[in-house]
């Protein structure tokens, strides 16, 4: 098969860098050039790698790289509409950051875009491509604990915004400025908006979709973060699951600019842990452990070393398969949809203190 | 519950105090003719010390409480539900003033809120097979610093001994006082004797009035779908 022609625009998105090792390694792919935002990321991109060019504009380099097929949108949620419209208008096939848009008419906007210019538009939901996760979904089709009757996950990461800062600006993560309650100066746009997955996971192992959502905002941790960065969901899908869902930046970090060792002020950095109660047990699993741990440079803090971080390989493997063999990606634009009204109607419900019904 | 009530009367003897306490049940005891609950989790070490971080300033800030509990089969969720919202008012030594539920047969989540808005949620399954010891955890998180009665970075709670021979064994000894206990058993224990030494009697129930309204509410809230005040 002729590798994949691909490119990377803006290189702000906190998943960048994940996708460097893939895009060398894979032979399925020809990594052909990036466009960065802004001269700090640019640093840090020719700071980490070697032999691709780098341009500073967006269309400055699909000028110069007609042969691109398609294009990794690693840029702020703002952006994605603008950056999908200038691939559209190439044939480019696009693999889209995890949140699209929170704008509904947006997120109309793209999914007509695409379908359009008959593209393959990938969203960019990892956790599919990690064993545990397929081990799982295994057990569930095995129906080792029958029915589910609940689904609790947590996705709580650090937070990202000190070497992100497009993350703590509500008009970039959110598209625009809503305070998260009446009387709150917060803004939506935090912690929620970082962590799709286990919103997205419920609905693949339940087969179902969600029904009525309930949601407080808890004090922030950060108190000089303008967003929710603790917030704590439970609801109902339509085949009766509960759910109990914590997607919060609750694990503290150093204030670095660039992630690396040290990052960690609690020691683990990030946690998806999924409890299945079923008709016959319960399953409960954590997505990235075991680990192996140390207390060594740079700040002698005992600290989790992660030991699998390879979702990437499985994601662009099938980006590839996709494009090449005309497919629809398992997270596509359409099904994410869904997913997306989930997350806002977390917002709608700690707005108005009510639970809210889909 | 002639062991326990032994130990309770080793206890208040050792100690000198002079109170008839008896051990009704595992939940209750009867001092002064008056049935007064135990609330025996209260006295389980790890929630005495994770009370004393919450409340002694080892954390500052807190925002959340996080409650997970599996429990045995055919057990009562409405009565896990109680135990783990005095464990919230208890730990962070605050009310809880708002409730929102949502109920699927054996299970149960809640986000209970309580006073300076912090948020608890509390997540309980009445799904493991008969005899299987309930698996929890309990976290609060605050500004600075987390405390939780799960090590990182693990899904379970780990034992004191491991045996590995013919039949595999493990044990968790808490308590030199009243080695040969369970945990759960030492609770009760120190909790009636806790009760008996103190003399508070009235403030227990009331302790379990308010714990007897909040789960009124919570069964309100899953019958309404809605967040209940209290």
């Amino acid at each position: 098969m002729k590798p994949l022609k691909i490119a990377m625009m803006s290189m702000t998105h906190g998943h960048t860098r994940k996708y460097y090792q893939t895009l060398k390694d894979n032979p399925k792919l020809d990594w052909v050039a990036v466009s960065t935002a802004n001269d700090e990321v640019k640093e840090i991109f020719l700071n980490s790698v070697d032999g691709i060019p780098c341009y500073n504009s967006e269309l400055e380099m699909l000028d110069a790289h007609p042969e691109i097929e398609a294009v990794v949108l690693a840029s702020e949620n703002s952006e994605h509409l603008r950056q999908m419209k200038l691939c559209a208008e190439r044939g480019i096939h696009i693999l889209s950051m995890k949140i699209p848009t929170f704008d509904m008419d947006e997120y109309e906007e793209m999914i007509d875009i695409v379908d359009k210019n008959d593209l393959v538009c990938q969203v960019e939901l990892e956790m599919h491509y990690n064993p545990v996760i397929v081990r799982m979904k295994e057990l569930l089709a095995n129906n080792e604990i029958g029915k589910i009757k609940s689904f609790n996950a947590t996705n709580i990461t650090l937070s990202p915004v000190w070497a992100f800062p497009w993350q703590g600006v509500p008009e970039k993560s959110y598209g625009k400025r809503v305070h998260v309650k009446e009387g709150d100066p917060r803004f939506r746009g935090g912690a929620l908006c970082d962590h799709p997955h286990i919103f997205d996971m419920i609905r693949h192992m339940t087969g179902s979709d969600f029904d009525c959502i309930y949601a407080e905002v808890a004090p922030n941790i950060r108190p000089d973060i303008i967003e929710e960065d603790m917030l704590s969901v439970i609801g109902r899908m339509k085949d009766g699951t509960i759910f109990s869902l914590d997607p919060s930046w609750s694990k503290m970090e150093e204030r670095l600019k660039v992630p690396g060792p040290g990052w960690e002020v609690f020691p683990k950095r990030m946690e998806v842990n999924i409890t299945l109660n079923g008709e016959k047990g319960t399953v409960m699993a954590d997505c990235f452990g075991p680990n192996v741990y140390h207390n060594g440079c740079p700040n002698d803090r005992y600290t989790v070393q992660y030991t699998y971080f390879d979702e990437w390989i499985g994601l662009i493997d099938e980006f590839v398969d996709n494009i090449r063999n005309k497919k629809q990606p398992l997270i596509n634009l359409k099904w994410h949809k869904r997913t997306i009204e989930a997350m806002n109607a977390v917002y709608e419900s700690i707005a108005t203190g009510k639970v809210v019904k889909l | 519950m002639n062991k326990l009530q032994e130990k309770l009367n080793f206890l208040l003897d050792k100690y000198s105090v002079d109170v008839k306490a008896e051990l009704k049940d595992c939940k209750t005891v009867i001092i002064d003719n008056k049935e007064i609950p135990v609330l025996s989790h209260r006295l389980e070490r790890r929630f005495v010390e994770l009370k004393n971080i919450v409340q002694g300033g080892t954390l500052v800030g807190v925002s959340v409480m996080r409650v997970a509990r599996i429990i045995e089969r055919d057990t009562d969720i409405y009565e896990a539900l109680y135990r783990e919202l005095d464990l919230c008012q208890y730990v962070l030594g605050r009310k809880i003033i708002g409730i929102t539920v949502m109920q699927n047969d054996n299970t149960l989540n809640a986000i209970a809120t309580a006073e300076d808005a912090i948020v608890c949620t509390i997540e309980i399954s009445a799904t493991l097979e008969k005899g299987e010891i309930p698996k929890d955890k309990h976290e609060i998180i605050s500004q600075r610093g987390i405390a939780c009665d799960v090590v990182v970075d693990a899904q379970l709670k780990q034992d004191s001994i491991y045996v590995f021979g013919k039949e595999n064994k493990k044990f968790t000894d808490v308590d030199f006082e009243l080695y040969g206990l369970s945990i759960e058993e030492i609770a009760v224990v120190r909790a009636a004797f806790a009760i008996a030494q103190a003399g508070n009697l009235d403030e227990m129930l009331a302790i379990e009035s308010n714990l007897k309204t909040l789960v009124e509410k919570a069964k309100m809230s899953v019958k309404t779908g809605e967040r209940q005040v209290i």
